[in-house]
């Protein structure tokens, strides 16, 4: 009977002990894995964090003031800060900084908050953050109390939720004491340089980068967060998908995205599973040139709400996506309910797929099919061009599909493809440039539109104008409570200033040894290091 | 005459780099966009080209960028941050490394497979290497790498995928490095010997059916004595030339096997600096290629005096 005790208690042992987290040893992971296909880190600073990559690099050396979660929520064990209050409902910000240090044992305060804040004030618009959340322009002044302590003050009163996860977020504390003698010219030509970075707050700092190749961080010793499970954490650059799933299918990554293409060989590969990771806070849109003189059609809503009627997004998401994703209505990130309107909460859009509802848009705006079924008017084919750019297969399908939707209601949509630099150029450039362009995109926390929608907004390449639109954003940004979002959000489906698109849900392939890979990343494509570890004895 | 020679040869540099400086600053876009990505603005990027000098007059930046060679210097990669000249060195190193063990090792077998190919032309053994030398001559080098990559790493897991090193190793060895090579070698080779083969094999093949060949065998002479001194000899001559214009490869390396294999390497960084208009890269690039392809014309030239004294250079 004891023999039998023990034998059962030692099989109940072994799993219980084979899922504590053992040391990794290296792992070793593509960038902008759960996230965007793999491209260089070419900057570890918060302040030039234009790519994606480099954004969630510089987030593993350097804590933020906070830290919103998947839910938009403050994560305050993540968070520099402890507390953010706003006596006067929106004007006035007071911070208290939670007691931190940076790795060389200096106290992280509010000097290092003030001087960050230089720096943005200093870079002007080439900061990457420049206009979200007001930043740095809606900072009257920024008023020091004591080492963990300050105020900012505001030039007007505003939506505390906007501001705090907009703009308020972005004053990320920065070593002062190990930075200051430096010229920005400096800070921008070191940048890449892992040296520069050796006084992190973060969980991990940079051992070494080799450019082009791979970037290796280690844990940082004086971290006084979650304790990591592995010596080396390496980001490696790849080319290609392919050059993904070959890696960790030889064994040199431990993960991996699978890409749509290969989605029916890949689920079923030894040693290696699959982990399904919740939407991303990004999604794809053709965005719209209301410049353009050719495109003056596009002025009309019936037209915009049309178009997005007359696509069949549950399809692509399908044939695509192989099921895995969701539509998308409105230029939004998929938010937790709170954010959401009350209507879009229970799914009800303005737009949807309706191929019958989508012509008769048409014929009220005065459209009629020629002899092709293509539709006309005053002898005019309703026919545009859309740029996208080079390089994903995914994209490339899902771009097939709309046009042929498109087709089917009597648009002629054509696509041309040309490199992201010079789709960029063309976005920023004369008017006749370009009439619509394919583009990922992704909002502040806070998914109000100022930079997007607003009149003459920095990131309204289309020249979208409406006195409408304009009101609504503003009573999101400076009105308390929600219901200005919301009302937002309703006019925003309804106006369809750019037609959005679905994303897919990214699929991850993991090595058996790893774990932890469904809170490693999170929707926000924020990485949670210690969250990563390996089975017991494995290497 | 090699004075003359060295000043046409500056002359085409001349020409060469201008007139990529010139397409490379008038194509639409610009580093700015690939710096700041989706977060480019009309402002954004305004406020970048002023700090990066791109603001000013394109026949101003050129000029100054020959004075700035002409004092040493590269410039600075826009995108990389980093002085074009570590940057260039750093991924020379690894270039020359990877091509020069496929260029020795694709020569060699390309001598021993047109040998036996130009001795036993019309027999068997030729058409088997003409045979396999058109299959590997007709196969895309990326469809060969991919091959490669599929068999030996993710079927056999015999050697690595991709990269120069094993990551998971802190101190990778010569080991390591090797392994990495492995793969990448190869498939250069493969794709060398094909054309390389052939034309020594044709080369040898004609040598053999000269009149020195059929008076040296009537005069006695052993079959290997002619072949080893005097028809390989000969037969050289070709190959050099072709191995002279593929100096330049040794330096700068080749983007499609690079790039399967993340191999980085000159001919991966130029690709890449060229996508995202990193314009200091580029053109610097371009130099060296230049430089190099005039260099390894002269070599050759050199080379095949060598071998044959008839050679005259006035």
């Amino acid at each position: 009977m004891r023999i039998l005790a023990l034998l059962l208690a030692l099989l109940v042992a072994a799993p219980a002990a084979a899922a504590q987290k053992g040391d990794c040893g290296t792992i070793v992971i593509p960038t902008g894995v759960g996230v965007s296909s793999s491209a260089d880190i070419t900057s570890f600073s918060p302040l030039f964090g234009t790519s994606l990559y480099n954004a969630q690099s510089a987030a593993l050396l350097y804590l933020g003031l906070i830290w919103l979660n998947a839910d938009r929520q403050i994560d305050w064990s993540r968070s520099l800060a402890s507390s953010i209050t706003t006596p006067d409902q929106g004007t006035t910000y007071l911070v208290t900084l939670r007691p931190w240090h940076w790795s060389d044992g200096v106290p992280v305060t509010t000097a290092d908050v003030t001087y960050a804040f230089q720096l943005i004030q200093e870079m002007g618009t080439t900061y990457p953050g420049y206009g979200t959340g007001g930043m740095p322009t809606i900072i009257k002044r920024l008023d020091v109390i004591d080492a963990t302590h300050f105020k900012v003050v505001l030039t007007r009163q505003v939506n505390p939720v906007w501001y705090i996860d907009n703009g308020l977020s972005q004053l990320e504390p920065l070593p002062r004491h190990s930075w200051s003698h430096y010229t920005m010219d400096q800070i921008w030509q070191s940048q890449s340089t892992p040296s520069f970075f050796n006084v992190v707050d973060g969980p991990l700092k940079i051992q070494r980068l080799d450019v082009g190749l791979d970037a290796i961080f280690v844990p940082n010793p004086a971290y006084e967060g979650p304790k990591m499970h592995f010596q080396r954490l390496v980001f490696r650059f790849l080319e290609s998908d392919g050059a993904e799933i070959q890696g960790v299918e030889s064994g040199d990554l431990d993960l991996a995205d699978l890409p749509d293409a290969l989605w029916n060989t890949a689920h079923d590969l030894p040693g290696i599973y699959t982990v399904q990771l919740p939407p991303s806070s990004g999604w794809n849109e053709i965005q719209l040139n209301f410049r353009n003189p050719q495109s003056a059609f596009l002025n009309d809503v019936r037209i915009r709400d049309a178009m997005q009627d007359a696509v069949d997004q549950n399809q692509i998401i399908k044939l695509v996506f192989h099921g895995a994703g969701k539509a998308s209505y409105a230029d939004l990130p998929p938010l937790p309910p709170d954010f959401l309107s009350p209507a879009m909460r229970t799914g009800q859009y303005p737009v949807g797929y309706d191929p019958a509802k989508a012509r008769a848009l048409l014929a009220q705006a005065g459209y009629t099919p020629g002899p092709d079924g293509m539709m006309r008017k005053d002898g005019k084919p309703l026919m545009f061009t859309a740029l996208f750019s080079t390089g994903d297969a995914d994209i490339t399908q899902e771009v097939e599909l709309i046009q042929a939707d498109l087709r089917k209601a009597g648009i002629d949509m054509k696509v041309r493809q040309i490199e992201f630099n010079q789709l960029l150029a063309l976005l920023y450039g004369p008017p006749d440039g370009w009439q619509a362009a394919w583009i990922g995109e992704t909002t502040g926390a806070y998914p109000s539109g100022e930079g997007s929608y607003a009149t003459g907004a920095g990131e309204n390449s289309g020249g979208y104008s409406d006195a409408e639109m304009d009101k609504l954003i503003d009573a999101s940004i400076y009105q308390p409570g929600l219901n200005g979002l919301y009302a937002y959000e309703d006019y925003l489906s309804a106006q369809q200033p750019t037609l959005t698109f679905a994303e897919a849900d990214v699929v991850v392939l993991a090595r058996d040894r790893i774990h932890g890979v469904d809170k490693f990343i999170d929707a926000n494509a924020n990485y949670y290091p210690e969250q990563l570890y390996c089975t017991e004895g494995s290497t | 005459m090699i004075a003359t020679r060295l000043a046409s040869s500056t002359l085409t540099i001349f020409i060469l780099v201008t007139l990529v400086f010139f397409m490379a600053h008038l194509t639409p876009g610009g580093p700015a966009y690939s710096i700041l990505g989706m977060k480019a603005t009309a402002a954004s990027v305004q406020q970048l080209n002023a700090r990066l000098g791109l603001d000013a007059p394109i026949w101003k930046q050129y000029l100054i960028w020959w004075w700035h060679l002409f004092q040493g210097k590269l410039g600075y990669s826009y995108l990389l941050s980093r002085p074009v000249g570590s940057l260039l060195w750093q991924y020379e190193i690894n270039t020359l490394v990877f091509y020069t063990v496929s260029i020795v090792l694709s020569t060699a077998l390309s001598i021993l497979l047109g040998l036996v190919q130009g001795v036993y032309f019309g027999y068997w053994p030729a058409k088997l290497i003409g045979g396999l030398q058109l299959a590997g001559y007709a196969l895309p080098g990326f469809f060969v790498a991919a091959m490669l990559v599929l068999w030996f790493s993710v079927e056999l897991h015999w050697l690595p995928a991709s990269g120069i090193s094993n990551l998971r190793e802190v101190h990778p060895g010569v080991g390591s490095y090797a392994a990495h090579l492995v793969l990448p070698v190869v498939t250069v080779t493969i794709l060398t010997v094909s054309g390389l083969s052939r034309y020594f094999g044709e080369a040898v093949h004609e040598e053999l059916g000269k009149d020195y060949v059929r008076t040296a065998r009537a005069k006695g002479v052993s079959f290997q004595a002619i072949l080893f001194g005097h028809v390989i000899r000969n037969a050289l001559r070709p190959l050099v030339t072709i191995l002279g214009l593929s100096f330049p490869y040794i330096f700068t390396g080749g983007v499609i096997v690079e790039s399967v294999f993340n191999y980085p390497g000159l001919g991966w960084l130029m690709w890449r600096s060229a996508l995202s208009q990193d314009y200091p890269i580029l053109i610097a690039i371009v130099l060296i290629i230049g430089v190099l392809t005039i260099l390894g014309n002269l070599l050759a030239d050199i080379v095949n005096g060598l071998l044959d004294p008839r050679a005259s250079y006035e």
